[in-house]
């Protein structure tokens, strides 16, 4: 199975429109800026800061802050990537021209995965660095700083696993405000309820939500943790699995249903 | 006509939506270097073949091969079978141009070959333009342009001059000819059979699903029939003495008479035996969509009351 020419055409079709570019230019200013913002807020706060807190204190977590915003940008382009073909009706045209289903599954994830890839690692890297150096006045981490290089390259990670996850769910749903309903549900809404449930309970469910995985991803060390979570590395693989059933599922899907 | 055998077969082709069946048992051939025109009225199931042909909808039963296999084993599908399904089915963020080069790309035709279509169909002037400000017709000429992309053995248009103005039907009637006179296979359909007259060589004709009529353009124009207006003071006499020499007249609320199963000149004869005077007697051909309609008529799926 030769995939290439699939890739290079979902690749046109992903960079020809303008809504793919402004939406992972709005997910770069969210993390950069809003990651920003509370790290400068946390600079003002700092003289105020007991010892306990300040031992607690995670710098590269407060520079990737605006990560939290930027998974809503990044999961729209997941949706949109696979759901505007069935809102236009170009999905047909797509499957006439290349009728292995999968293959067009398989290359519109390669090209998803790799350029909001790239977007996050570059937001991640470069909210960290903007925001270390607000953080000067504080206890800022450098790239050497134990977990820092970790988690700022997970933070890029989570941003491309969360966009692979969303077109998971517009290829189950083939409809794009359906599907990012169903994202932003899974994202905050779930966190919300879980959060409201009995402690005993919400601590055996809340390391599972995707959230709470990427702040685990995105933190240097857990010292803070509001909630007991996985590891870093162990939240990345079960984000990763989250994606790649949501991938089969269309993809069972994609192959049983008419076009 | 040349003919270079059957290119695209149809066996027993079976498609429901729950408790209807859209296509019910249909079983055809395509031949090359003929136009063969594809007729039913809307929503006899004309649209979900068409899907089946290229491998978009999945059979119920039966199967439909291009070539001896199925259209989804054909490595390169878009240089060998070219399809028009429904216009603007696009990405209206897209341009016209960087539509056909994803097209292009997947199954690997020259690039060069993107902005020759687009010259072929005309849209030059509005190829860099996003397709959400196409009209209709615009629409149906990128999508004609697309089908053509891979300079294809076999075309499937589904209802292709529809948005069209009267100059680009004109221009479709003619690529149409053009492409079987080339000795491609070009299957087009329609919902009129006045346009497959002008077309089509060959025509299949399905109502509900069901096969009605596969057939050469020429049988059908014969099997249309003929029929004579009579005119004449004494109408009712007249049609008592025609049925009597074994033809089928009809009055006409105007006052005339559609008289069947027998000739002008043996109904003159009649007339003249019996002394009745004929003020009119006027051979009609019945139009091939009087034809059509009556093939469908039982079998509309949303007839009118008339």
């Amino acid at each position: 199975m030769n995939l290439l020419p699939t890739i290079s055409s979902e690749w046109l079709k992903f960079r020809s429109v303008r809504s793919t570019v402004y939406t992972l230019a709005v997910t770069i200013f969210l993390c950069v800026g809003i990651g920003a913002l509370a790290c400068f807020a946390e600079r003002q706060q700092w003289p105020q800061e007991g010892l306990a807190k300040r031992a607690l204190f995670d710098p590269v977590r407060q520079s990737l802050f605006g990560f939290f915003f930027a998974e809503i940008a990044i999961g729209v382009i997941g949706v949109l990537i696979i759901s505007s073909e069935y809102s236009s009706g170009s999905i047909r045209t797509t499957l006439a021209a290349t009728p292995r289903r999968l293959s067009v599954l398989l290359s519109k994830a390669c090209v998803l995965f790799a350029s909001t890839l790239v977007v996050g690692e570059a937001s991640s890297f470069v909210s960290f660095f903007i925001g270390q150096s607000i953080l000067r006045s504080t206890e800022p981490a450098t790239l050497s700083t134990p977990g820092a290089l970790r988690a700022v390259f997970l933070g890029g990670l989570s941003l491309a696993l969360l966009a692979l996850l969303a077109m998971g769910f517009a290829t189950m749903l083939r409809h794009t405000a359906g599907a990012i309903t169903v994202y932003v549900s899974v994202q905050l809404v779930l966190l919300l309820i879980v959060s409201a449930l009995p402690s005993s309970w919400s601590d055996r469910v809340l390391k599972y939500l995707p959230e709470i995985l990427t702040q685990s991803m995105r933190a240097s060390h857990l010292k803070g943790a509001q909630f007991t979570s996985f590891s870093p590395w162990v939240s990345t693989l079960v984000l990763a699995a989250y994606a790649v059933a949501a991938l089969i599922g269309g993809g069972w899907l994609l192959l049983r249903r008419d076009a | 006509m040349r003919d270079f055998g059957v290119v695209i077969e149809a066996r027993g082709l079976v498609k429901r939506y729950g408790d209807t069946t859209a296509v019910d048992d249909l079983s055809f051939s395509v031949r090359a270097g003929v136009v063969t025109g594809f007729l039913g009225p809307n929503g006899s199931g004309k649209s979900t073949t068409m899907r089946m042909m290229i491998g978009l909808d999945h059979p119920d039963a039966g199967s439909v091969t291009i070539d001896g296999r199925p259209y989804g084993e054909i490595k390169w599908p878009l240089r060998e079978v070219g399809a028009l399904l429904e216009a603007k089915a696009l990405h209206p963020g897209r341009s016209a141009r960087n539509h056909l080069r994803a097209l292009a790309a997947s199954n690997r035709i020259p690039r060069s070959r993107v902005d020759e279509v687009i010259e072929l169909v005309g849209l030059a002037s509005v190829a860099t333009k996003r397709a959400g400000g196409y009209s209709l017709g615009m629409g149906q000429r990128l999508g004609i342009a697309a089908a053509l992309l891979g300079d294809p053995e076999v075309v499937l248009f589904d209802e292709p001059v529809n948005g069209l103005d009267p100059e680009g039907i004109q221009w479709v009637r003619e690529l149409l000819r053009s492409l079987a006179e080339q000795g491609r296979t070009v299957f087009v359909s329609s919902h009129l059979m006045s346009e497959m007259a002008l077309t089509a060589d060959h025509v299949i004709v399905i109502g509900r699903g069901k096969l009605l009529e596969d057939a050469d353009m020429g049988v059908m124009i014969a099997k249309a029939g003929t029929s004579v207006r009579v005119r004449a003071p004494e109408a009712p006499r007249l049609a008592a003495a025609l049925e009597l020499a074994g033809a089928a007249a009809h009055a006409e609320p105007d006052g005339s008479l559609t008289v069947t199963e027998l000739g002008a000149a043996a109904i003159g004869e009649v007339a003249a035996r019996e002394g009745i005077v004929l003020h009119e007697l006027a051979p009609q051909r019945a139009s091939l969509e009087e034809a059509f309609m009556a093939l469908t008529k039982e079998h509309l799926e949303f007839g009118h009351a008339t």
